[in-house]
This record gives structure tokens, sequence and C-alpha cells, in this order.
């Protein structure tokens, strides 16, 4: 199959929000209600059509666990889109959402796409993040919001569209085509310090 | 014939005298097939105490408590709390029914009247006399005592890897097993073949042939010189290589009994021309001969000739160097696992009695119970008991996923939480370093990183360049395998546990080295499939279609000097100071 564009996109955020389920589900339709946990990261693909526009995303799903968040530059350089997940039922996910906004603004490609998922619908009844206090906060930082159920399926293949579309609009606006580029750069791993300290002086959590 | 008694007693051993059939000991049979085992009710007979009286020559009575440590590397003999003194278990050499002949006299000549069960203690030094109160304690007390000095025996004796591969020939679930030993075994004659190939040498079995003379020489050093003695050693010997070492020990041994000199020359000639390249004309010891031809073996090759001899066990055992390398080796070799692993780990010498129950940060504990309780589907609550006392015993390291995987491989194979967490303890340390593996940073990821990158640039470098090709660094394939130390293998692409088991086999021999040396394995697997793939169909075979069956196979190929590694560490070091 012809492919016009292919997208790197990075899911992010804390540990068992569902980023690997999310993944496993847009891609493979599947839902593993005993999902291991994520060492370091996988890597899926899927190609989707998007107005007559062909695209193969490369989907890295990232290890949630705060001391994996050292090698995640490795995954998030170069990402056109970034999927930030965190669990509607777990406080403290929805704040490590916001840390990564601010860790992706600074050190990420400027053109990167946010989409929030609000992940774990199905259990509405213990909702502790308020749906409108998280669309507020995406539309503040210019990203979409949607509500998402691994389990159910809801709201997941729009949430992945969404972000490729978003990468395709940023690239019309600038009238360049983004290619994927294959930088030969070494990665320099942030040191855990860094991290640390800017977690700190952030004061986001 | 003293090959064949020796062997023999090898097996013989499950019908020595003490053995006892009452219902709360295993019978015989059962005996047999647990070979080199203590079983769990024998262990509780050793650890508990035993009020036993101990003889003077004299006849002079005084009452111990009598009780193995609870790593049974010590037998303790305790008058009162102030006063006890202990033997090493392994320099007991048995335990032995009936007084000796002159206490015996002595206390018939003090008409001592009461009915008591005597037993000795022989050990390298002397025998301590020992009596009980009742027959049946006796009984039991020295079934127990003797299987446990017999398995320190087996342990640390010459015999000891021999007699492990007899042992899991008669075990038929050690299949496979034995057939990684035969493929090795077979390796080695496909590169002698190439040796007398190119030496110009058609002799089958020649190597053999030589091994098997230097048995003889060592086994016959406390035998007669006679020539059916050396015959009835020939038909012990592989069918195949018969008539060689048939010619071979009569000459040599006629040989031997005019001219030492004269076998000598014989057996460095024939190494000469199979090694050749090797040697130099000055080697006229033929142990001088051995050290340099036992440089070009791998690891591995040195596992199958040491178990000739203790010849080579001591060669093998020098050119390893460190002393505990040697114990790790012998330990290795034996069954079961559960008792070998915690040896290796050094379990078995810093047996302190280790606490469960740790008070953890809440927020931690849960991190660990979600992890545990979503992905494993057995043993949850012990693996959360080891995992918390684990990251509580160890704040600086904390949890790291990947953890729960590697605990629950343990806990499926020893079943005993407070002996996983002994283990785990020992293995966060070096030469095992997963404490540095799983710390806050992972530094020591980085430096296998570091050190990969190395050595594939070395070995695989078309394999390098493809990788950066298709723009992935190697964190990506190996965090996962070194964070679970490959027990993510059976979780996620359903391994089969042997294999695991056998790369910790070699993981508790060799320690970090281990590691970089399955990883090189595992890329050179990789790379038929893998060049010129597209990144998915890259990174597929290394979630997906690990060829597992294979990756002990060509890990000879990739072994890796230590003081290589040492000094990428160094220079890691360096550059990140820099």
């Amino acid at each position: 199959m012809e492919v016009d564009r292919e997208f790197k996109i990075v899911t992010l955020g804390e540990g068992r929000v569902g980023k690997t389920s999310l993944a496993m589900r847009y891609v493979r339709g599947q839902f593993n209600e005993k999902e291991q946990s994520t060492t370091n990261a996988n890597f899926l693909e899927k190609n989707i059509r998007i107005n007559e526009t062909s695209i193969k995303l490369n989907i890295w799903d990232t290890a949630g666990q705060e001391r994996f968040r050292a090698l995640a530059p490795n995954y998030y350089r170069e990402a056109k889109g970034a999927l930030l997940v965190y669990d509607i039922t777990d406080k403290e996910s929805f704040w490590k959402v916001v840390s990564w906004v601010e860790e992706l603004k600074m050190q990420a490609d400027k053109d990167i796409s946010f989409v929030i998922a609000g992940n774990k619908c199905d259990l509405e009844l213990d909702r502790q993040i308020p749906k409108e206090q998280a669309i507020a906060y995406a539309k503040q930082i210019g990203a979409a919001h949607y509500s998402t159920s691994a389990k159910s399926g809801m709201g997941v293949n729009e949430c992945f569209e969404e972000i490729a579309k978003l990468i395709l609009d940023k690239e019309s606006r600038s009238g360049s085509p983004i290619r994927s580029s294959k930088a030969r750069s070494r990665v320099i791993v942030k040191n855990q310090e860094e991290v640390v300290k800017k977690k700190k002086s952030g004061g986001c959590c | 014939m003293e090959t064949n008694s020796k062997i023999e007693t090898s097996f013989s051993s499950n019908s020595s005298p003490y053995s006892l059939h009452t219902s709360r000991f295993p019978n015989e049979s059962e005996y047999i097939h647990e070979n080199l085992q203590i079983t769990k009710e024998m262990l509780k007979v050793l650890l508990s105490s035993h009020y036993f009286i101990k003889y003077q020559n004299n006849g002079h009575r005084s009452v111990k408590r009598v009780f193995f440590n609870a790593s049974l590397q010590k037998l303790t003999l305790e008058k009162d709390k102030m006063n006890s003194k202990f033997i090493f278990t392994s320099d007991i050499l048995t335990f032995e029914n009936g007084f000796s002949d002159q206490l015996s006299s002595v206390l018939a000549r003090n008409e001592f009247s009461h009915k008591v069960y005597g037993f000795k203690l022989v050990t390298r030094k002397r025998i301590l006399e020992l009596s009980c109160s009742s027959e049946e304690e006796r009984k039991v007390w020295i079934l127990c005592a003797n299987q446990l000095v017999r398995i320190v025996g087996d342990w640390s004796s010459n015999n000891g890897l021999r007699k492990y591969w007899d042992t899991l020939a008669l075990n038929s679930q050690y299949q496979k097993e034995i057939n990684i030993m035969q493929t090795i075994v077979a390796n080695m004659k496909i590169e002698m073949g190439k040796l007398q190939h190119e030496f110009g040498l058609n002799k089958n079995g020649i190597v053999e042939g030589v091994l098997s003379e230097t048995i003889l020489k060592v086994e016959m050093n406390n035998h007669k010189d006679d020539e059916m003695a050396v015959i009835d050693q020939i038909k012990l010997l592989d069918a195949g290589t018969i008539i060689f070492h048939k010619e071979r020990s009569v000459l040599n041994n006629s040989l031997k009994r005019n001219d030492r000199n004269n076998s000598n020359q014989l057996i460095e000639r024939e190494f000469y021309l199979l090694y050749g390249k090797l040697l130099n004309d000055h080697m006229k010891d033929v142990a001088i001969i051995w050290k340099n031809i036992l440089d070009y073996m791998c690891f591995k090759d040195l596992l199958s000739i040491m178990k000739i001899n203790h010849f080579f066990r001591n060669q093998v055992k020098k050119k390893l160097k460190v002393k505990l390398d040697w114990h790790k080796l012998a330990s290795a070799g034996l069954e079961p696992r559960v008792i070998s692993w915690k040896l290796i780990s050094k379990y078995f010498y810093n047996m302190k009695p280790i606490k469960l129950g740790y008070n953890l940060h809440p927020e931690m504990i849960e991190e660990i119970q979600k992890d545990v309780y979503r992905g494993m589907l057995d043993k949850s609550s012990e693996i959360e008991e080891v995992l918390v006392a684990l990251c509580a015993l160890n704040p600086d390291i904390g949890y790291c996923q990947g953890m729960q995987i590697v605990t629950h491989f343990l806990i499926g194979l020893i079943h005993n939480s407070h002996e996983v967490l002994g283990i785990l303890l020992m293995l966060i340390k070096p030469p095992f370093f997963l404490g540095e593996l799983w710390k806050d940073g992972f530094p020591r990821l980085r430096l296998a990183i570091f050190q990969l990158e190395f050595l594939l640039k070395l070995k695989l470098p078309e394999l390098l360049s493809h990788f950066e090709n298709i723009d992935i660094n190697l964190d990506v394939i190996i965090a996962p395998w070194m964070l679970t130390v490959f027990t993510h293998f059976i979780t996620q692409q359903n391994a089969p546990i042997k294999i695991v088991q056998s790369i910790w086999d070699f993981f508790l021999i060799r320690g970090w080295p281990a590691l970089i040396m399955f990883c090189l394995s595992l890329f050179h697997l990789s790379y038929d499939v893998v060049i010129g793939a597209s990144l998915e169909d890259t990174l597929d075979f290394f979630t997906n279609s690990i060829p597992f069956d294979k990756i002990t196979e060509n890990l000879s190929r990739f072994e890796v000097d230590i003081s290589l590694l040492d000094e990428l560490e160094k220079l890691y070091y360096l550059k990140l100071k820099q």
C-alpha cells in the first residue's frame, strides 16, 4: 500500500492508566484485562486514511512508571503527536498529564500536537476528574480532549485519528509537509536529576 | 574396579545401611528419585534440637543440645548457652551406628546399665561418641545427617559433576539439559575434526583418546599397574573410541612402567600436532600444554572438560582464578536448582532470618499491588510480600517495573517468599548488579547499552548500522531483556520456562557478563531476519519471533572478556564525567 505520510506518535501518562490497552485496542482491536506493565516501550503500527491521504502511524507506547521517564525523550523526540492519557478515576494521573505537557513544550518538537484522553470511562461511577475541568485544560493548551475506554472501545479510534488530523492541519498551515526525518543525531538521554529538578521547580504536582 | 565402584557408590548410596522404611520418611524408591535432595521432613529433623549424651574416652558423660544451623553449614554441640562447640558440616565424614570397642568396654567396666543407643560422629580429625534415648531417634538422625553429609561431599568432590550428569541421565525430565550438553560435545568434536583435517590427521577420537588417557593416568594412580585393570577401564569408555583407547592405554601403560618421560613426550607430540599453532617447543609439561589449550576454550567447553577428572577441574579452577567461581561452577552443576541457585547467590552463606511484612510508603505499596494484581495470575500475595520487603530494605532502589516478573519467576521455582527475598537481596549486589539496573535513572542499563554498542560494533557492525538506519536505540530492545533478566520471555512471549532457567543458570554463574553475552547471542540470532527489514519487522522479531531454542546454541561465540567489560565500564564513567 502506498503511504503518503508517516507520523510518529507517542503515548504518555502515568503508569496503569491504560496507554498500552488504548494502543492495542486501536491497532489490534484487542483488550486484555490483565495487561502486564510495559517495560520501556512497545511499538505498534497502523495505516489509516484521512481525506484521501493515506497515513502510517508509528505508535510508540511508553512505560508509565516514573523512573522510565528518564528514557522517554528517546521516544518523544521527533514525534509529531502525543497522546496524553489519564485515568478518570485517578486524580494524580491527570496532574501527570499536565507535567508531561510542560515537559513536551520544553523538550519536544515545536510542532507537536497533543490529544488528551480520559481513559477508563467505563468506570464513570468512580470518576474523580470532572470532565469540564479536563476539557477546559485541553482548550487552554490547544489540545483536543476525548473520553475513552479501552475496555468498551469508546473514543479510541477517534482520539488517534484526531492526532493524525491535527498533524495534517499543522502541515497544511505551515505549508511545508513535515517529513519524518531520519536524523542520525545521537540522543542525549536526560539525566534523572534534571527531570527531578524540573519537576520540583515546575510545581505542577 | 576403582572407577566402576566409584560410579556405583554414587547410586548405591540410596541403599545405604541407614535407609528406613518409616512412614515419616521417603522409602527407598523415592529416595533414588530424590537422589541429591533433603526433604522437608529431613530438614526439620536436622534443624530441630536433639539432646544427646556425649561420652569421653574414660566414660565421662555430658548432655549436649545438638542441631544444625539454619544454613546447614555447621553442627552445634551446646552444653549450655556459654559453652558450645561447632563442627563444619564439610568436615564431617559420616555418622555410624554403635560405640567404638574401646568405649563399649569402658562403659561395661563402669557397669553402666542404662539402655542407650550410641553412635559415632566421624570427622576429618576425630571421632565423637554420642548416644540418644531411643532407637527411632537414632535411626532418623543418622539417616538425615548422613544424607546431608553425602550431599555436601558430592558438592565438593572430584566426581561431583560427573555424578550430576549421571543423575540427570536417570531422570528423564532433564533430557533438555542432556541434549544441550550433547550438542556442546558434538560441536567440540566438529571443531576438533577441523583441526585434525588441518593437520592431516584422520584418526577418529584422537582427542578423546588423549583425554581418556589422562583420566586413566590419574585414576590409576592408586592402582596397581595390571593389564586387566586397564582393559576393564577401557570397557567403560565410549564404544566409538574403544580400539583407540585400548591401543593407547596398553602402550602407554607399558611405557609408563619403563619410562615416564617417554609417555609424556608421546602425549606432547600428539598435542603438538593438534594444537601446533598454539604451542611452542619449550613446553615440556603436559599440564602447561593443557593450560594453554584451556585459554582457547569457551566456558561451556570448559564445563564439559571439567567433568573428566580432578586434573581438569583444577586447571579450570585455576583458569577462573577466583576461588568462589569454582564453588559456583560445582554448585551450578548440581540439581536441584532450588538449592544450587540459593548457593550460587551466596544466600546459603548469608542466611540471616529475613523478616517479611515491612512498612513501606502506602503509595509504593499501592504501586506494587497494582502491578502484581493486574498482571500476575498466581502467587500474587507472595510476590507482593517479597517486593514490599525488597523495596523497604533498599529504599535507594525502590520499586521498578520488571521486578515483579523476576519475582514471579523465582517464586515459581522456589515456592518460598523468604528464600526468594534472600536471593533477590544477593542479586541486587555485584556481580549481578540488578540493584544498579533497577535504580532510578537505570545507571547499569545505560552502561549495558554502552558496552553492547561497542561489542556490536566489533562483532556485528552491520546490525548496529541497521539499527541506526531505522532510527532505533538499543534501549528499546534491551531494556525489557535486562530489567526482567529475560523472564518477560515467559510472560509475554510464551518462551519455555526451561530456557529461561538455563539463562539464569548461566547468569548466576557468570553474573553481569552473562547478560551481555545473551544479548549478543540474541542480536546474532536476529541478524539474518532483521538486516534490511523495516522498523516494524525488526521490532517484531524481538518482541514476537525470537527462536528460543537457539539462544544457548551460539553463546560460545560471544564469550566476552571480563576485563574488556571492565575497561568499557571505566571508559563509560570517564565519558560520563566529561
